[in-house]
């Protein structure tokens, strides 16, 4: 199983619903320089890039873990940013179509490799790389571990997690963005975190509920 | 919105990203549930490992005028490609006229543009043969249709001198001057013979002042 090829950009879909609740102002900034882009503005491109570059590279190296294929795809995006500037509508938030084209890129840039790491959306159990017998452990060795599986998922589930966590974009964000329905993008975040329970079991500690 | 669908939208709350009244749905289900404040835990601990910095992972060391780079080479390209577009839409253009004819129009095509090529072969082959000489006056023909000859005219003879004596020996003039002032004319079916047309232009006191057989 792998990804199909997918439009280039969100903007081309069905108008997003509401956006981030958090963000709107740097949304609206990044509106802004993405309309002056469009009146070939270096200085707003520049300020786009500050932005965006360091944020596309993470997101496309924890899909690819290829750290020279994720400086092309920051360099595709940007590029396609420059061209595209002008049909962006402003129907879909700046980061659902930057992180569109990101997402794009760096599937195009990882065809024909193995796109899989571990199983695709079943719910299998991701190994714990350093299994300890101990019900808690301290928050930094838990923090590594939980990175450590989380790098196990499945780029599917990866992407769902960066951009869900990492990115702060809602779940109609993820779908226009992974081109899936809603529900879609919810049985993903929900696969993988099935996928690390038996670990957050062993991490958290049984009941840890207080 | 139910338990189940409130318990899909707890990764989003712990991310912070749900609309305000999918966000107090969640946290009125939270009140209620052990279960679901324990998942929210769960998601609480993913949420922060995902975003956490990762030991190990690279540092972004790109820089603007990479990009900058990137786009100036795609301009470029596509400066190149736009500079060969109109000839190869015309070539596409006939390519697809091409193949779309029936076989008899391409063959017809096919005859013509041959016919067409042989055409222009033979009128360059003939511009080359006429161009050793200059036509002044008449026409010029490649093959000579009477006899030709020298004449230099008297510089006081008048241009209706000059058309009366030719019109008597039906002749014409078809090339000159040269240098020594001598023009070549040429008769036509009418006149007698070239001998009795050289006697008349030498009797032509005041008009001619010379008269011969062109190249003698």
């Amino acid at each position: 199983m792998g990804f199909e090829a997918v439009a280039l950009s969100p903007e081309l879909g069905e108008p997003e619903p509401a956006a981030a609740p958090r963000g709107d102002e740097a949304a609206d900034e990044d509106v802004r320089l993405i309309a002056a882009v469009a009146r070939r503005d270096r200085r707003s491109f520049e300020r786009l890039y500050t932005k965006y570059a360091s944020r596309v590279f993470r997101f496309a190296f924890r899909l690819s873990r290829d750290q020279g294929k994720s400086e092309e795809v920051v360099n595709d995006v940007m590029l396609e940013i420059w061209k595209s500037a002008a049909e962006f509508a402003g129907r879909s938030a700046p980061s659902t179509w930057i992180f569109g084209i990101a997402r794009h890129r760096t599937l195009n840039a990882l065809r024909g490799r193995t796109l899989y790491i571990g199983d695709s959306d079943e719910a299998a159990e991701v190994a714990d790389p350093a299994p300890s017998p101990e019900a808690r452990v301290d928050g930094g060795r838990m923090c590594e571990r939980l990175q450590a599986a989380l790098d196990r998922l499945s780029v599917e589930q990866r992407e769902v997690i960066e951009l869900a966590f990492v990115e702060g974009l809602n779940y109609r964000q993820i779908a226009a963005i992974a081109k899936c329905p809603e529900n879609t993008v919810k049985t993903r975040i929900f696969h993988a975190k099935k996928k690390l329970e038996p670990l957050l079991t062993r991490l958290l500690g049984e009941g840890g509920e207080s | 919105m139910n338990r189940d669908e409130v318990r899909r939208n707890l990764p989003w709350y712990a991310a912070g990203s749900l609309a305000p009244e999918e966000a107090a749905a969640v946290e009125a289900e939270l009140a209620r549930s052990p279960d679901l404040r324990r998942e929210l835990k769960e998601w609480q601990a993913i949420e922060s490992a995902a975003a956490a910095p990762r030991a190990g992972e690279p540092e972004f060391r790109g820089h603007v005028a990479q990009a900058w780079a990137r786009i100036e080479a795609d301009e470029r390209t596509e400066r190149r490609v736009q500079a060969r577009a109109p000839l190869a839409e015309l070539g596409a253009w006939l390519r697809n006229t091409w193949l779309a004819m029936p076989v008899g129009g391409r063959v017809a095509l096919a005859v013509q543009l041959a016919l067409i090529l042989a055409m222009g072969a033979t009128f360059e082959l003939s511009q080359r043969a006429e161009s050793g000489f200059r036509t002044l006056a008449g026409s010029a023909s490649t093959t000579p249709a009477g006899p030709r000859l020298s004449v230099a005219f008297e510089p006081t003879a008048t241009e209706a001198q000059l058309r009366a004596v030719l019109a008597g020996i039906d002749a014409e003039i078809i090339a000159g001057p040269t240098p020594e002032q001598l023009y070549t004319i040429e008769l036509h079916g009418r006149s007698a013979s070239a001998e009795a047309a050289l006697r008349q232009l030498r009797a032509s006191r005041g008009v001619v002042r010379f008269a011969a057989r062109d190249g003698e």
